[in-house]
């Protein structure tokens, strides 16, 4: 399927429309890749053809669920592992996928011990293979408190930030409320995003930060849905995964990937919490956080370049995408 | 992972989303490495993830 280009695509500033763009590129490049597996699967794979073709034809028209690229990511390894029986029962479920009428939806994780979609939200948030962590139902009554957090995040952006709360709500389909481990020597999770669950983020849902606070995650975890919808044809990154460097928002070291984005993401936190002060929208007691948070994120970013600039070997992509945080963050400072 | 050679399905990764950012030299070592490759972000602020 064709995907028209659009002017200013990787710009830092934020924008609902190219979000659009992008979200139907990702559709239309998992469609051409479920169809070349169902064509080299030919008389191997066992699969409803006809649910699976109007799945695809659905998928190329409007949003989806972010479960389906989790689904494409287990049936392409399950044929790695020449396990098409496995990779057959995976596309027969993916076609059993509930349409989605867009918008963005609050959810409760299940407990993953006992549902096979939450255990599905775990396993790709919990990936790395050089650390766990547990992952929990949140409780109703922290639920409760974080979806307040969240309506009262979104009406500062509305009010402060439009053109981020446009591209938020284009970029993200669900937000999962979830709970970590409490035990301070184990780790945990303050949000948690997946390429191969395009369109979702997953909050630690027992904070208490306040909207000021959620307004940041909000905007750190969709920046990482950008980055995965800026990477759809081409890496930004050229390091191996395993050459690991220090990173700003996190005490283990990373892959150059991860620090790329824990840099561009902190451009991007920097960036809201200055449009709403200088919005004036803020009370006293917000101000003084946001002008505490402001510094933090300068310094963070600061942390994360310099360890970009001296070892990140960049694509052409990458350069140019880091170019527009770096560029804001100069003329902010 | 499982002798590639004979596998029933043979798929080129560069024709593959999502796995067609993954070189060559890395695939070799398996499904593991890939799926570092393609990593969830997870973190926040700087003392939340604790060991």
């Amino acid at each position: 399927m064709a995907v028209q280009t659009q002017d200013n695509l990787h710009a830092f500033a934020p924008s609902a429309e190219r979000v659009f763009f992008l979200d139907q590129r990702m559709r239309s490049r998992l469609a051409d890749s479920l169809r070349y597996i169902l064509t080299q699967g030919e008389g191997v794979l066992t699969v409803p053809h006809d649910r699976l073709q109007k799945f695809l034809t659905d998928l190329e028209s409007r949003p989806v669920s972010p479960l389906a690229f989790s689904f494409y990511n287990d049936v392409v390894l399950a044929i790695e592992e020449d396990d098409v029986e496995k990779a057959s029962q995976l596309l027969t479920e993916l076609t059993t996928l509930p349409p989605r009428a867009g918008g963005l939806e609050i959810i409760e994780l299940a407990d993953p011990k006992h549902d096979a979609i939450a255990a599905r939200y775990a396993r790709f948030l919990n990936d790395d293979p050089s650390i766990s962590f547990e992952i929990f139902p949140p409780s109703k009554q922290i639920a409760e408190k974080c979806r307040a957090q969240i309506r009262d995040a979104f009406a500062l952006l509305d009010a402060g930030d439009p053109e981020l709360a446009g591209e938020i709500r284009a970029l993200l389909r669900e937000i999962v409320l979830a709970a970590g481990n409490k035990d301070p020597k184990a780790y945990t999770f303050d949000g948690a995003s997946s390429f191969m669950l395009w369109g979702a983020i997953i909050l630690n849902a027992d904070r208490g930060d306040g909207a000021i606070g959620m307004v940041q995650m909000l905007a750190h975890e969709s920046a990482h849905n950008l980055l995965f919808g800026f990477s759809a044809d081409e890496a930004l990154v050229e390091n191996t995964p395993d050459e690991l460097f220090s990173s700003p928002l996190r005490k283990d070291p990373r892959p150059m990937d991860g620090i790329y984005h824990a840099t561009f993401v902190t451009a991007r936190m920097h960036r809201v919490v200055r449009q709403l002060l200088e919005s004036g929208i803020l009370d006293a007691a917000a101000k003084e956080k946001a002008l505490k948070d402001l510094a933090e994120n300068a310094r963070l970013f600061k942390h994360g370049i310099e360890t970009v600039q001296k070892f990140a070997r960049l694509s052409p992509l990458g350069t140019s995408v880091m170019r527009g945080a770096s560029d804001y963050m100069a003329a902010a400072s | 992972m499982k002798n590639t050679t004979n596998k029933r399905v043979k798929l080129d990764w560069s024709r593959l989303f999502g796995f067609n950012q993954v070189q060559s030299a890395q695939a070799e070592h398996g499904t593991k490495r890939t799926r570092a490759a393609l990593a969830a972000k997870i973190g926040g602020k700087p003392g939340v993830k604790t060991t």
